[in-house]
């Protein structure tokens, strides 16, 4: 074999029929390609129906009145796309929502997120799922007279088929709680009129608690109810014989609930288990981003990948459902941040800021950044972003974020209002940090820079950075890929210290007055004067660090503030600031029913003696001494 | 008529163009020829294809970025802890169909090629097929076309043979390769799209994304021998580069020899001031002068060797690069293979969950790859092949003196050296022994040979030679550009403003144009290796395209280090090589110009 040269079949005479094959060859090919990409777009994101116009994408409040018009609760509603949220809820609804779901061919799902605030500081955050399809809009999961969401069988009609004015349809049946008869239903319902493109449903509802129901607290419930439903705003208007709620802005929405109690703190029985499993993932995929503790809520923050949702749990105990969720659009990549309103730090007890003026920061694949009150999940803002956020930030007092995009973008948010205070853009990014000022600080292979809100650079460096910024004593600091750790001064000047002259700095992290920088397979403990407190022997590849706010004036002593230090293989391993080990943990990475073992992607947190990890189980908390 | 300076501008950008364009892409260029229109066809499709997966490359950035839609950004199991990793739902089908252009362009190319090429072949294409239909399979049950991808996979290899056998018109052989690349990749890609987004299943986007995602960090191993190739090719182009500016420098300073000598000492000052820097900013720099001197020991034996092992040879800088051209592409394949068993294990692993349901070779490819996973394990082998190398240079060599032998003989000294380094001296403190510590005791060389130029001029009064200069400015330019590191690395950082991605993208996308010398290829079994070259590159640029859009730590781990690899191995053997070559040279006793030594060119 091997002959040179011109080949059978390519001279003059067959020509044409060469000319045929080889085109059908390449088209056949190419047709082969756009199926593939044609049939995976159509089942990633499929066309919407008609009916799914009325969907809303983005946060909405509302505001009840008693028909005597005193303000009987506030709501925030949070509305997104897709089935990713049945992974999060109970097996029984997830499945009852594919079986909505799956029995139309053209079917769009759609969650919306409600919470509720009640004067006396109880709420509640209820998903409520719709399909919208041909056949109308169903919702297969619903609101009821408990604090819980309901599966409703068959799911409710919200919309027929062909709305139009005079439409009519009727429905009766039940509805449960993880397997729990809590209500009969029974609904007639009318479409009234339209207003422009709205339309105005009537309806006779009526809801009678069971046996069980009453056990869980449900109540009976009938009322005629008129609701009406405008494109991309959902349901704007509901007017029923106890009273009205109505769409308003979020400024409307909080100073409706001026005269609210605080939102109260979820307690439970703290655990005693040594290994408590707080939050139970359904897919056996490990967190996409570190847990988010705030001790003064007793509250852990925890991201779900495959059900794209972000849920706050009781930080200190396991119960049977979240306190909160809050839907993504997709899965969320970067860790929560916690925020503080304008004005929190003074006015209450302890220089602890207040309830009402903390926020839980989240921002999702899509780009969408939510800001909410962290006892409630209470939405205060909703932005959205343009590029794929890559990494948020807190400053030290609180009071402005920063969230970095996957093009180097960075924006300082008021973390009061969402609002723009300071942009800037950085090549190759890497991280980012909120200094004083509010000053927006940006790190990536190409240099560090750092504006104010007035536009002014108050920092400049262009040593490539690998890890960080990060704050510590009010200073920031940088890792590079020559194994050094860097403070920023004004004007440029950076100090060194090499902590490896061989390997890149892979983290960096940092609380009160310890740096934690990981390189080579060691962790190297610094003070803000770059002085080495420990070198540990430590492959960890992410880092935590926290630091307690003081009990007393003697200030923070190092043996209270924690390093967390977490392997690719779910090995923890925590230390004191000193550097002193204080316990080891092994998070589990392999999930139920899997065949192989995860990677840890997550960082763990440690608080005193309590380790919380995001983890392929779900979010485990750690308490004790371990091994 | 046009002033002198003027034609000789003129005469440089000239060079320019023809050196790092013209001349390599002329040489480079796929012509398809001997295959009629299916060989033109087939090569369009994959040069498109490659220009497609090349696009990606460069805007990663922004794709990775993009919002593109409810639904479909996921995530992927490959990422560091605290930073995931993000993937564009659409870069899904993108990998799959240019997997299918892989395919349906190596197979052609295989049907014809040599024996060897089309062995290597079918195995690198075999990989993703088995990957992706493996994955697949296991997902019949909710999604029929994966009923097909597995069969068709496991026949693959069968009718490459049995076309390699016929022989059939390339009109036939690409009518086959379209119809197996169609059955093995694309009931696959549509099967695993339609079975994790059923609305029964949990997971959906993300449980594709983090399939996808396995399959490209398990095919990761297939980029390793480029992009090794890729941090050698740094040095090469670096002394691409040099010569240019040498030859430029020469023509410019036309009949005046000592405008040469002012350029020489500027450079020089610059070089030493820089290296006196370097070595006084040191944390230690009693530990950069000791390994100062163990390079110098290393660049004096280096230089023993070479004169030995090419006793007789007269050789030239260009034949030391073209015996680095030969030798290298087996030595990278050496210097990564043992990345290749857990690989291969984990493909059949694949393979044995599809098809017994069982999971043996799971946990023994889990294993294998932990234990090949330590620092020591890449160290040792490293040592092993460096061993093996100089053993058999010495044996080439003794039988017959030859530039390849010399080149393998210090490559393998590099990689003992290196390793054996890497290994036994703390990292922290030490630094690893890069082409930064050969760049610094270029200069001294540079110096001391210019002081004894100085000593000759103070007896003769005359200038060195004409060759004396230009291999000295060429020595300081290079070391200069090694030393600089970042445009050898990324030269196109200032034209098209991307970053961070320029010593892989440089070498895998630039090189593939610009070496090779495809344009020589005749004949079918000509077109059937270009075809190979050319599915290669789109293969590799795929999955950097992929590993850039995903995130800069996945790019990192699966190619980055590798290119890194390549720069301290391959890199500074040619450095070495260069070094052993001109350093004789430069440390010659002077032989002055003569007096009417007069033009520097030859133009």
């Amino acid at each position: 074999m091997g002959g040179e040269g011109e080949a059978p079949g390519t001279s003059a005479r067959p020509y044409r029929a060469g000319l045929v094959g080889a085109l059908a060859s390449v088209l056949a090919v190419l047709l082969g390609a756009g199926a593939i990409v044609g049939v995976t777009r159509a089942r990633v994101a499929p066309a919407d129906p008609p009916t799914a116009r009325f969907f809303a994408d983005s946060a909405r409040w509302a505001v009840a009145k008693s028909a005597s018009g005193t303000v009987t609760n506030v709501q925030s509603q949070v509305g997104t796309r897709g089935l990713a949220i049945a992974d999060a809820l109970p097996p029984t609804m997830g499945a009852a929502v594919r079986t909505t779901f799956a029995a139309h061919p053209d079917a769009a799902a759609w969650t919306n997120t409600t919470t509720i605030l009640f004067p006396d500081g109880q709420h509640a955050n209820i998903p409520e799922v719709f399909v919208a399809s041909a056949a109308g809009i169903e919702q297969p999961i619903g609101a009821g007279t408990i604090p819980l969401p309901l599966s409703y069988e068959p799911a409710l009609q919200v919309l027929p088929a062909d709305p139009h004015v005079g439409a009519t349809w009727s429905q009766e049946g039940r509805a449960t709680y993880a397997g729990l008869d809590v209500l009969a239903y029974r609904m007639a319902n009318t479409i009234a009129r339209a207003d422009k493109d709205c339309l105005v449903v009537a309806s006779d509802a009526r809801l009678t608690a069971t046996d069980q129901g009453r056990e869980l607290g449900a109540r009976d419930y009938a009322e005629h109810i008129e609701t009406t439903y405008c494109p991309g705003a959902w349901a704007t208007t509901t007017i029923a014989d106890s009273g009205t709620t109505t769409t308003v802005t979020s400024a409307v929405a909080q100073a409706s609930r001026a005269d609210f109690a605080d939102p109260l703190i979820t307690e439970a029985e703290p655990a005693t288990d040594a290994e408590t499993l707080l939050y139970e993932r359904n897919s056996p995929f490990p967190g996409t981003a570190d847990p988010l503790i705030i001790s003064a809520d007793n509250l852990a923050v925890d991201l779900d990948e495959t059900s794209q949702v972000a849920s706050g749990v009781v930080a200190g105990s396991r119960m049977a459902f979240p306190i909160w969720r809050l839907p993504g659009e997709g899965p969320v990549l970067a860790a929560p941040v916690l925020a503080l309103a304008e004005g929190s730090l003074s006015g209450r007890a302890g220089g602890e800021p207040g309830a009402t003026q903390r926020r839980v920061v989240i921002a999702d694949t899509h780009g969408m950044v939510t800001a909410l009150e962290p006892r409630s999940g209470f939405v205060l803002w909703q932005r959205r972003l343009d590029r794929l956020p890559m990494q948020l930030a807190a400053g030290p007092d609180g009071r402005a974020i920063a969230v970095l995009d996957r093009t180097g973008h960075g924006r300082l948010l008021d973390a009061d209002t969402g609002n723009e205070i300071a942009d800037a853009t950085i090549a190759d990014p890497v991280g980012v940090a909120v200094a004083a000022g509010p000053t927006l600080v940006l790190a990536g292979a190409s240099g560090t820079v750092g504006v104010t809100g007035g536009g002014g650079t108050a920092y400049g460096s262009d040593t490539g950075v690998t890890a960080g910024p990060v704050l510590a004593a009010g200073q920031v600091f940088i890792g590079t890929d020559e194994g050094r750790v860097g403070v920023l001064g004004a004007a440029g000047a950076v100090r060194w210290m090499r902590i490896d002259d061989w390997r890149p700095v892979e983290a960096l992290a940092a609380a009160g007055e310890r740096i934690v920088a990981a390189a080579n397979g060691r962790l190297t403990v610094l003070d803000p004067s770059l002085s080495v407190i420990a070198r540990l022997a430590d492959d960890a590849t992410t880092l935590t660090v926290s630091a307690p706010t003081p009990a007393d004036e003697r200030g923070l002593a190092a043996t209270d503030v924690r390093i967390t230090a977490t392997s690719t293989d779910g090995t923890l391993r925590v230390y004191d600031g000193t550097g002193a080990p204080l316990r080891t943990l092994q998070t589990p990475i392999r999930g139920p029913g899997s065949i192989a073992d995860a990677t840890q992607r997550a960082a763990a947190v440690s608080i005193g003696d309590v380790t919380w990890v995001s983890g392929v189980t779900g979010l485990v908390r750690f308490a004790g001494a371990g091994r | 008529m046009i002033a002198r300076p003027v034609r000789r501008l003129r005469i440089v950008a000239l060079d320019l163009w023809r050196t790092f364009f013209a001349d390599p892409v002329r040489a480079n260029v796929i012509r398809a020829r001997g295959g009629g229109l299916a060989g033109v066809t087939t090569i369009a499709v994959g040069l498109l294809a490659f220009a497609i997966a090349a696009l990606g490359v460069i805007y990663a950035d922004r794709f990775g970025a993009a919002i593109v839609g409810e639904g479909a950004a996921t995530l992927g199991k490959a990422s560091r802890p605290g930073r995931p990793v993000g993937i564009p739902a659409l870069a899904y089908p993108a990998l799959a169909a240019l997997l299918l252009a892989v395919v349906f362009v190596g197979t052609f190319g295989a049907v014809y090629a040599r024996r060897l090429t089309a062995v290597l072949a079918v195995g690198m294409m075999w990989l993703p097929m088995v990957l992706l239909s493996g994955f697949a399979w296991s997902l019949r049950a909710s999604a029929w076309p994966a009923w097909i991808g597995l069969p068709a996979s496991l026949l693959y290899p069968l009718a490459v043979v049995g076309l390699r056998a016929w022989r059939p018109a390339p009109v036939i052989a690409q009518a086959a390769a379209a119809l197996l690349a169609l059955a093995t990749i694309t009931p696959a890609a549509i099967g695993q799209a339609i079975a994790y987004t059923a609305p029964g299943t949990a997971g959906g986007p993300a449980l594709l994304g983090a399939s996808v995602e396995q399959i490209v960090t398990l095919l990761g191993g297939l980029v390793a021998p480029v992009a090794v190739l890729a941090g050698a090719g740094s040095v090469s182009f670096g002394r691409t580069v040099t010569d240019f500016l040498a030859r430029s420098v020469r023509r410019l300073a036309g009949r005046r020899l000592w405008a040469m000598v002012v350029v020489l000492a500027v450079l020089l000052t610059w070089r030493l001031m820089a290296t006196v820097v370097d070595i006084a900013s040191a944390d230690s720099p009693l530990r950069v002068l000791v390994k100062a001197v163990l390079v110098a020991a290393i660049i004096a034996a280096a230089t023993r060797w070479w004169a030995w092992a090419t006793r007789g040879f007269d050789e030239s800088p260009d034949e030391v690069e073209a015996g680095a051209g030969v030798a290298a592409t087996p030595v990278a394949l050496l210097a990564v293979a043992f990345v290749f068993p857990p690989m291969i294990v984990l493909v059949l692993a694949f393979a044995e969950i599809a098809l017994l349901d069982s999971q043996h070779l799971v946990t023994l490819g889990g294993r294998l790859a932990d234990a090949l996973g330590h620092a020591w394990v890449g160290a040792s082998w490293g040592a092993l092949v460096g061993t093996a190398l100089m053993a058999f240079a010495s044996w080439a060599a003794r039988r017959r003196a030859s530039v390849v032998a010399a080149w393998l003989g210090l490559a393998g000294l590099v990689m003992v050296v290196t390793m054996a380094w890497n290994t036994a001296v703390p990292g922290a403190d030490w630094g690893a022994l890069s082409t930064r510590d050969y760049a610094r005791v270029a200069v001294l060389i540079v110096i001391a040979g210019a002081i004894r130029q100085a000593g000759g001029w103070g007896r003769t009064r005359r200038l060195p030679t004409a060759t004396w200069l230009t291999t000295a400015f060429t020595v300081m330019a290079l070391t200069a550009l090694v030393a600089q590191g970042t445009f050898l690395e990324d030269p196109f950082r200032p034209l098209l403003g991307f970053t961070g991605i320029g010593l892989v993208f440089f070498g895998v996308v630039w090189g593939f144009l610009t070496s090779g010398a495809h344009a020589r290829a005749t004949g079918l079994p000509g077109l059937g290796r270009a075809a190979i070259v050319l599915s290669y590159a789109v293969l590799t640029t795929t999955l950097i395209a992929w590993t850039y859009a995903t995130g800069a730590d996945a790019a990192g781990g699966l190619s980055g280090d590798f290119a890194t690899v390549g720069k301290n191995m391959l890199g500074v053997t040619l450095l070495l090589s260069l070094l052993a070559v001109w350093t004789p040279a430069l440390l010659a006793r002077p032989t002055p110009a003569p007096p009417e030594a007069g033009s520097l060119t030859r133009e």
